[in-house]
């Protein structure tokens, strides 16, 4: 009997192993990723989710892990490629949640800007056809539901490279404003290191007729800045009807090739009225700024060899009361070099590290935004001989 | 039930020696692979050891960088060469399941469709066999996989080496990450996907016996309609439908579509086999 079926039996054997291995193999083939954990040295994470820190392990100098460290251990993401039908587009599966939204995608490009409106939806999308820049534009009102959708040529510049959408708002219901970024070459390469800078553009478009009816260079004509001069503009943060414009210059010294530096100014921008107003930051510690417009305030976080800078600027005139400033020199905590995001409206994340050998650092701290106190500060534990964990922690990156 | 099990184990006897041979080779190969990248990394390093006069291998890793198994998944190599060969066979089993029996002057096939029973059970035990040989050879490799990084573990030393989870030597391999799939969604694709292939193939193989030339020509014309059927999902992200429906919609739709396709070719295909075939 074994000996008629023996080979069958082994076959069938082989096969389950093939495919009940599914069961098992994920453990498996992790195996060999380092353990970390979290480890609370002051304070207490917000209560809720449970509190996580992003990062990166790097196994060799072209293969890196996404992992997530809490206080219970790590979690790797997954690193293997998922079929997926629609590859890339999780942005606008994100913006597609409900079938109106769903059916306004449908014949539209995946990589458009595609926004909601209280009362419209809206998309656009630029892209150079046979040497011609087009706008394609589509909206949708949402109490008529009647669509519409075009294409535009953009207007013709010397020197334009390329055009972007920023952002769509609704002017009434037959006229919206698509602004653009415009990426150009620089007028003088001797004043400037930026090989392109780019114009913030507002088209304001009639619906009905399809057409352009204006073209406003945004900073030039709201902000009276030289329409030559060499400068980056862009959006940086929205909300409302507020959106955060920053705009970027970066000099070549006199007689020289090499960089004075890189200074940026910021202004803020409103959708309803078409108002533009510059952001003083004369006061601030440090020119490299993260911008993030939180109620009638804009929050800025920079860090400067290691120690992280909070403002609050104030959004308009009015006479409002501001979060105070705070720093935190994480040198304190042995770090040499850290950075900072927001975690949320009520929290900045602090991620902290000391690269040297002998005593490498991995950690991280929130900051409650509007006092500046450390709620929470964990450093992150490995597992193995002094030399394995320093090993491991010098491969980890959080972000 | 027993019909079908004893013409199984007759159809996976005839695959016992291109088998054996097919694990043996693939066997032999992806451990040489893994024996011998170890070994030329231990050689170079010790060379350019001997030409910088360093003395020990955490010397030679902090200067020249280490060494990784890694390194020999993300190419063209060994390991793909012996893949290709196994899959390169099964495939052309699938046809010549039928042909072996069928041409001659004196077909075996007339002995198979007299015996006394459902000729169903003729039609799975051919489906199954190669399939079974082929799931066989993906466990084989499933555990090559391991054994090859050991081997190369136990060459390289420690102190030059850097190890990676064998998720990610996987990964680097775009073969192996198909094969290899790592979640139950996948792995029904691809295997759904290529056993409807097996099973419309088969459908054409027994137009062709039933009706030669002009079963040829209607059979591949089955096979542009499946195919045609099976790109459906394609075809809606292509077009203005592209959004109309989710990710998961999609996915259902596409189990179902090739579902049907395979159940209506199993269904033909058995057809064919019990009542149009001739020897």
């Amino acid at each position: 009997m074994f000996r008629k079926y023996g080979f069958t039996y082994a076959v069938l054997a082989f096969t389950i192993v093939a495919v009940g291995m599914y069961a098992v193999i994920t453990g498996w083939k992790t195996n060999g990723s380092p353990e970390f954990r979290l480890v609370t040295v002051e304070g207490q994470a917000p209560e809720g989710k449970p509190f996580t820190v992003e990062g990166s392990y790097k196994y060799t100098r072209s293969i890196s892990a996404q992992l997530n460290i809490g206080e219970q251990g790590v979690t790797y993401e997954p690193t293997r490629f998922h079929f997926q039908w629609f590859d890339f587009d999780t942005g606008n599966n994100e913006f597609g949640n409900t079938s109106e939204k769903r059916r306004f995608m449908s014949g539209k490009k995946s990589y458009g800007l595609f926004v909601e409106e209280s009362s419209m939806l809206g998309y656009a999308n630029s892209e150079l056809i046979d040497g011609r820049w087009e706008l394609d534009v589509a909206a949708l009102d949402k109490e008529s539901k009647k669509t519409t959708q075009f294409t535009l040529q953009l207007p013709k510049h010397d020197r334009v490279d390329y055009w972007f959408t920023s952002a769509i708002r609704q002017i009434d219901k037959s006229n919206i404003s698509v602004y653009l970024g415009r990426n150009e070459e620089p007028h003088s390469l001797k004043t400037t290191n930026y090989s392109q800078v780019s114009r913030l553009i507002r088209l304001d478009i009639d619906l009905e007729s399809q057409s352009i009816t204006n073209e406003i260079n945004v900073l030039t004509e709201l902000a009276g800045l030289d329409p030559n001069a060499d400068y980056r503009a862009n959006f940086i943060s929205f909300k409302d009807n507020i959106g955060l414009i920053a705009v970027s210059t970066s000099n070549k010294s006199n007689n020289s090739d090499s960089a004075a530096g890189e200074t940026s100014e910021y202004y803020v921008f409103d959708f309803e009225d078409y108002s533009l107003r510059k952001l003083d930051i004369h006061d601030a510690p440090s020119d490299s700024y993260s911008m993030k417009i939180v109620d009638h305030w804009v929050d800025g976080l920079s860090e400067n060899e290691g120690v992280i800078y909070y403002k609050a600027f104030k959004l308009n005139d009015e006479n409002q009361e501001l979060p105070a400033s705070w720093k935190v020199d994480t040198h304190a905590w042995g770090a040499n070099s850290a950075y900072a995001n927001y975690y949320d409206d009520q929290y900045v994340r602090i991620t902290y590290q000391n690269e040297k050998p002998s005593a490498s650092l991995r950690g991280v701290a929130l900051v409650d935004i509007k006092t500046g106190e450390v709620i929470y500060r964990g450093e992150v534990e490995t597992d193995g001989t002094a030399e394995e964990q320093i090993h491991k922690i010098n491969n980890l990156s959080l972000f | 039930m027993t019909t079908y099990w004893k013409l199984l184990s007759f159809e996976l006897r005839r695959l016992l020696l291109p088998f054996c041979i097919l694990v043996v080779f693939t066997t032999v190969i992806q451990l040489y692979n893994a024996y011998s990248k170890a070994h030329k990394a231990v050689d170079y390093a010790n060379k350019i050891m001997k030409k910088e006069r360093l003395t020990t291998m955490e010397q030679y890793a902090n200067a020249h960088g280490y060494f990784s198994y890694s390194d020999s998944f993300n190419q063209l190599n060994w390991i793909i060469f012996s893949i290709f060969i196994c899959a390169a066979f099964v495939g052309f089993y699938f046809v010549m399941i039928w042909y072996r029996d069928t041409l001659g002057r004196h077909p075996f096939m007339t002995r198979l469709l007299m015996l006394p029973s459902s000729r169903n059970n003729l039609y799975w035990a051919k489906l199954t066999a190669p399939l079974l040989i082929m799931f066989s050879l993906l466990a084989l490799q499933q555990i090559l996989v391991p054994i090859g990084d050991s081997i190369y573990s136990s060459i390289v030393p420690s102190e030059a080496r850097q190890d990676v989870p064998l998720e990610f030597l996987i990964g680097l391999n775009p073969v192996l990450n198909i094969l290899l799939s790592n979640s139950y969604i996948d792995f029904l694709f691809y295997y759904g996907t290529g056993i409807t292939a097996v099973i419309v193939l088969f459908t054409v193989i027994l137009l062709e016996r039933s009706y030669r030339l002009y079963g040829l020509l209607a059979g591949l014309a089955y096979a542009a309609a499946a195919i045609l059927l099976i790109a459906i999902p394609l075809f809606l992200l292509q077009s203005d439908l592209r959004y109309s429906l989710t990710e998961i919609q999609l996915t259902i739709m596409y189990f179902v579509i090739i579902a049907l396709i395979s159940g209506v070719s199993a269904w033909f295909g058995q057809h064919l086999l019990a009542k149009k075939i001739s020897i």
